[in-house]
């Protein structure tokens, strides 16, 4: 079904003992969108996307991939999908070099033992495709800006070939300048027909990129908007208010 | 030979350092288990070469000891291996029970003793060494348990999510690091032909001060195999340079705690420098 979401959850429900988490949410993702996902802390946003990356699992809904119904029991689960999510700590690992950041636990190996210098060299070309600058991939990424190590995480998805790209607070540790990179960078890669989830806190990093905003308000979704039909404002009433 | 008995526990010390523990308890694995080989050929007559095999299968379940309360438990490296490290000295003392008696020589001498003539020798330690270093070399460098044991040492959180099994990862070093202060103890006893229960007090702090001489970092995520191997040749040279000047073994720990913290300085500074012009 070409035409089917990407993504499609249907009527999610999550309780953590007697804190409703999610209720009834439905989530759409399409090919080659950019959705962003907004709500007050306890909205629900992590829980949603911890949900389609596999950390945790739904207590009711259904979850389609490609128009296909599926179950997503582990990170392993869904990165096969081609879901690829870059957590807001990153989850990199300071002292390695940037080449075995990218390839961790994903190691290319020849008959017994690592095969370096492919992981090198496909590691330029992983940081080449995003057209990001650093100066060398032998660098430990204890030593890379926020934005470098952000970017390091976002090769690292893009190398594995991810359909789907969840993103929970990219922006969060960015400078300005490093902000406005990543935001380029996440049109550009929407060019290239990849679909991402934006989560984050910042609207106006939100409106410059998504085509839709869905508003989670206490675990519950309150609205679904195109960015054309909307203003900050309204947004920011929305998730204050839990009004539509 | 010093070096070799420090260094062939220094390595997979290293390993385990790297993926973020440590492991104190190997003086007491160091004398544990050739004392258990030597029981078992004083009390039941068992042939040395299956004592010593029995002795390192031994090794292994204390190594796992070790790991399943630091990764199952959640008990800190710190002080589950102090606590082993008290436990297994105990056991040494039990299982030698009144005066260790010799074992006999033969082939199993060779296992750890010198090979040649009194002119010229070589120690069969030392080639246990070499072969080792090659060993943990490529362990550590060119194996995905490796990648992992760096990985997990650095963030073990990040490495988990990544999809690394961070806590079989610290068992396996925890098992491999006890393994071998089994095997240097077994070798002592084929070179010296005897053993006794109190032999290894040192060795938990001089393996440790090998590694961190060579570079290894002790919070985790980074080791080099290279570098503990010199660190380990450095100790038994300065063991051995120590008597060699006259000045006698008393000033060998107050050496190696100077050494210790030059070595750490030292390599604060270089890796500083290369985190600026890398």
């Amino acid at each position: 079904m070409p035409d089917a979401p990407l993504i499609q959850m249907v009527e999610i429900s999550k309780s953590f003992g007697p804190v409703r988490a999610l209720e009834n949410v439905s989530f759409r993702l399409n090919r080659g969108e950019i959705v962003g996902l907004v709500g007050d802390n306890g909205a629900g946003k992590s829980t949603l996307v911890k949900i389609i990356s596999g950390v945790l699992q739904p207590d009711k809904g259904d979850i389609y991939f490609n128009g296909r119904k599926t179950t997503i029991h582990s990170p392993e689960d869904a990165r096969k999908l081609g879901i690829e999510t870059t957590y807001q700590d990153l989850a990199i690992c300071e002292d390695l070099p940037i080449w075995r950041n990218i390839f961790l636990s994903r190691e290319l190996t020849g008959a017994v033992f690592l095969d370096k210098k492919t992981m090198r060299k496909e590691t330029w070309k992983a940081l080449e495709n995003l057209q990001i600058g650093v100066p060398s991939i032998e660098q430990k990424v204890k030593f890379l800006s926020g934005g470098q190590r952000q970017t390091v995480a976002l090769a690292r998805s893009m190398y594995f070939n991810a359909e789907a790209l969840l993103m929970d607070e990219p922006t969060a540790a960015l400078g300005v300048a490093e902000s406005n990179a990543l935001l380029q960078l996440m049109l550009e890669l929407k060019k290239r027909g990849k679909s991402i989830v934006f989560i984050t806190h910042n609207l106006r990093h939100i409106f410059s990129v998504v085509d839709r905003l869905v508003v989670l308000y206490k675990g519950v979704r309150i609205g679904e908007l195109a960015k054309e039909s909307t203003t900050i404002e309204e947004v920011e009433e929305m998730i204050v208010r839990g009004k539509a | 030979m010093i070096s070799s008995g420090i260094g062939i526990v220094a390595m997979p010390m290293s390993l385990l350092l790297t993926s973020g523990e440590f492991d104190l308890s190997v003086g007491s694995v160091y004398a544990l288990v050739p004392c258990t080989t030597e029981a078992l050929f004083r009390l039941y007559g068992v042939n040395v070469w299956v004592g010593a095999l029995l002795g390192i299968g031994l090794a292994i379940l204390l190594g796992l000891v070790n790991g399943f309360f630091v990764v199952k438990v959640g008990v800190q490296s710190f002080i589950v291996t102090m606590a082993t490290w008290f436990f297994y000295g105990s056991l040494a003392l039990i299982v030698a029970g009144g005066l260790p008696e010799s074992i006999p020589t033969g082939l199993f001498y060779y296992l750890g003793g010198y090979v040649g003539n009194l002119k010229l020798n070589f120690s069969t330690e030392s080639i246990w060494l070499f072969a080792l270093a090659v060993v943990f070399y490529v362990i550590l460098e060119m194996t995905k348990h490796g990648n992992w044991s760096m990985a997990t040492g650095s963030s073990r959180g990040a490495a988990a999510v990544m999809g690394v099994k961070t806590g079989r990862v610290k068992v396996i070093n925890f098992v491999l690091t006890s393994t071998f202060a089994g095997l240097i103890g077994i070798l002592d006893l084929a070179r010296m032909s005897a053993v006794t229960p109190t032999g290894g007090s040192l060795l938990t702090f001089e393996t440790i001060a090998a590694a961190v001489i060579g570079g290894t970092s002790l919070s985790g995520g980074s080791g080099s195999i290279t570098g503990t191997l010199i660190g380990s040749i450095m100790l038994g040279m300065v063991f051995n340079g120590l008597i060699l000047i006259g000045m006698g073994w008393y000033w060998f720990e107050g050496f190696v705690g100077a050494v210790i913290l030059v070595a750490c300085i030292l390599n604060l500074r270089i890796t500083r420098l290369r985190g600026a012009y890398a």
